[in-house]
């Protein structure tokens, strides 16, 4: 159903030119991707793949040299679009310290929906709300300088929240992270996804965040090299190796497994499923 | 010899304000000349303030660091020599570039070491080529590189005073598995050419499972563990207790173990899980 399409790129090129050779570079190149609403879709692409270069096409931040792009089905080069485009697609990015605008907390995540003149009371609501949908509600009142990049990141979530959009594009927010800030970004991201309906494109090169995804995109020189089930996407050793990405460690062990001979099935790609088939095969369950 | 002792470190930061935390506590510990040792532990756990008093950055509240057996506090000139022969790469060090080209910002700390422009020039090039900086960039001005280019340009600034202890903190953040390897092959080939003592922080097991001779892992300002890799790896249940990410592999194996299964718990890597799990079901299924 057309309605369902949130995002789509139709045959889309984006160049830039490069001063010291004097040619037209292709950060992407004829890339053609639909992210239906409530979809969960992962973008994963060594740096310099162009995967970023995505996420800022889809809320005009960037627009495509070739081609166009559609949010709601509406054309993103359209100048007149710009503001419903970015009240539809929230995006955020790698740095925590580079989204945080204000010295507290509740304050940061207001600075959106002022913006967009949502009047005080809602206002309120709005941040409160948003603030409880990423755990850091009993933090309102704090300085944002003293929060952890973990906290940090999901105050910038927060912020993203209380505008309202239909989709978040997440690019690489876990990168700058250490593990605990990396699991608490994941657990709110997916539970925004689960509970709330939330549509999310979530760039990263950590294979692990790819698994739970309804949807893994590869990208790799500026062009799609796989679209699929993350099963089916971790199943393509040859691609993945050609893209400069590893099989989830997980994944890897149970592809070995298989490959000596035991009955591991392919869709095994996490640790319970892998611990599950081991005891099976020992007879143990 | 130790190049680099550290005799009952203590430190902390904001005394006599609500925010007091004690950074370090009681840490002691060695790192021998051509070696690798991984620090690891989560934020806060003293990991940063540490690599700053390694080569006197920060001066300890108590206890003192030795350089080669000398403490580098005991004189001036020994403490300013400290800053050139312990080498330090902070964080993110792209954002440190400053200099018009990159040329000038790999020779800043050659020139303040007081070296000739002859050698200023050899080791700018020795150190380009080490983290495979070619030729053609060092005339270009640093914030015109891509930032794997940055990256390798800041580490080059600091591999070019040749320092004997090598300090890397966080060196692959941000970066995808083959950036990664890049760094790490770096690093391995700067400590083969000089025989250095290289020390690096890392959030990653993995990594220090890869790349390190030796663990040191810091927990509250406390040094929690000091081993080789599989001796740390072995105490897995503290190790996520703390908040620290196990590789998936050996994550597996441990759970493998509590559900009944016999198995060797010495494992931090796919390849060497799936041949332990081999082995293991060969025994039961014969």
């Amino acid at each position: 159903m057309m309605t369902e399409d949130l995002i789509v790129f139709d045959h889309v090129s984006y160049t830039y030119d490069d001063e010291e050779t004097e040619k037209t570079v292709y950060a992407l190149k004829d890339v053609s991707l639909t992210v239906r609403q409530g979809e969960f879709v992962v973008v994963l692409g060594h740096n310099g793949s162009g995967k970023s270069t995505l996420a800022k096409l889809s809320n005009s931040i960037f627009l495509p040299s070739e081609g166009k792009v559609f949010v709601r089905g509406m054309d993103t080069s359209v100048t007149e679009n710009e503001f419903p485009i970015r009240k539809t697609m929230g995006v955020v990015f790698q740095n925590p310290d580079n989204q945080i605008v204000a010295s507290i907390v509740e304050e940061d995540v207001a600075f959106g929906p002022e913006n967009l003149g949502v009047p005080p009371k809602e206002i309120r609501r709005r941040v409160d709300e948003a603030l409880k949908a990423v755990d850091m509600y009993d933090y309102r009142m704090h300085e944002t300088h003293r929060l952890s990049g973990g906290q940090k990141q999901r105050v910038a979530i927060a912020g993203m929240l209380a505008m309202q959009p239909e989709c978040i594009v997440f690019d690489e927010p876990t990168a700058m992270l250490d593990p605990k800030g990396r699991r608490e970004v994941m657990q709110i991201i997916r539970r925004l996804n689960k509970e709330q309906g939330m549509t999310v494109v979530f760039i990263t090169h950590y294979m692990e965040e790819a698994v739970h995804a309804d949807r893994v995109v590869i990208v790799n020189d500026g062009g799609i090299a796989a679209d699929g089930s993350p099963v089916s996407v971790f199943a393509d050793r040859e691609m993945l190796a050609r893209c400069g990405l590893n099989v989830p460690e997980i994944a890897e062990v149970a592809y070995q497994l298989r490959s000596r001979g035991f009955d591991v099935p392919g869709s095994v790609l996490t640790e319970e499923a892998l611990v599950d088939a081991v005891l099976r095969l020992a007879g143990k369950n | 010899m130790a190049i680099i002792e550290t005799r009952r470190l203590s430190f902390g930061y904001s005394h006599g304000t609500p925010f007091e935390i004690t950074a370090l506590d009681d840490v002691s510990f060695t790192v021998e000349k051509g070696e690798t040792v991984a620090v690891i532990g989560h934020t806060g756990s003293g990991k940063s303030t540490l690599m700053q008093m390694l080569n006197g950055l920060l001066t300890p509240e108590s206890g003192a660091v030795l350089l080669d057996g000398k403490d580098i506090r005991s004189d001036k000139a020994f403490t300013r020599s400290v800053r050139f022969r312990v080498g330090l790469c902070f964080q993110y060090p792209e954002y440190q570039l400053f200099e018009e080209t990159c040329y000038k910002d790999i020779a800043f700390g050659p020139k303040n070491m007081g070296l000739g422009e002859e050698e200023i020039r050899r080791r700018v090039t020795e150190a380009a080529a080490i983290v495979g900086l070619p030729e053609a960039l060092l005339q270009r001005s640093p914030f015109e590189l891509s930032g794997g280019q940055k990256r390798r340009c800041a580490i080059a600034g600091v591999i070019a005073m040749r320092p004997e202890v090598l300090i890397l903190d966080e060196p692959t953040a941000g970066l995808d598995p083959r950036g990664r390897d890049d760094i790490f092959g770096m690093i391995r080939s700067y400590q083969q050419a000089t025989e250095a003592a290289v020390i690096i922080v890392t959030h990653s097991m993995e990594d220090a499972a890869m790349l390190a001779d030796r663990i040191l892992v810091m927990n509250r300002g406390k040094l929690a563990f000091n081993g080789t890799v599989s001796e740390i790896f072995r105490h897995a249940e503290e190790l996520e207790a703390i908040g620290l990410n196990i590789p998936a592999s050996t994550k597996l194996i441990a759970d493998l173990r509590r559900a009944g299964c016999e198995l060797s718990p010495d494992v931090y890597t796919a390849q060497a899980a799936a041949d332990e799990i081999e082995a293991y079901l060969r025994r039961k299924t014969v």
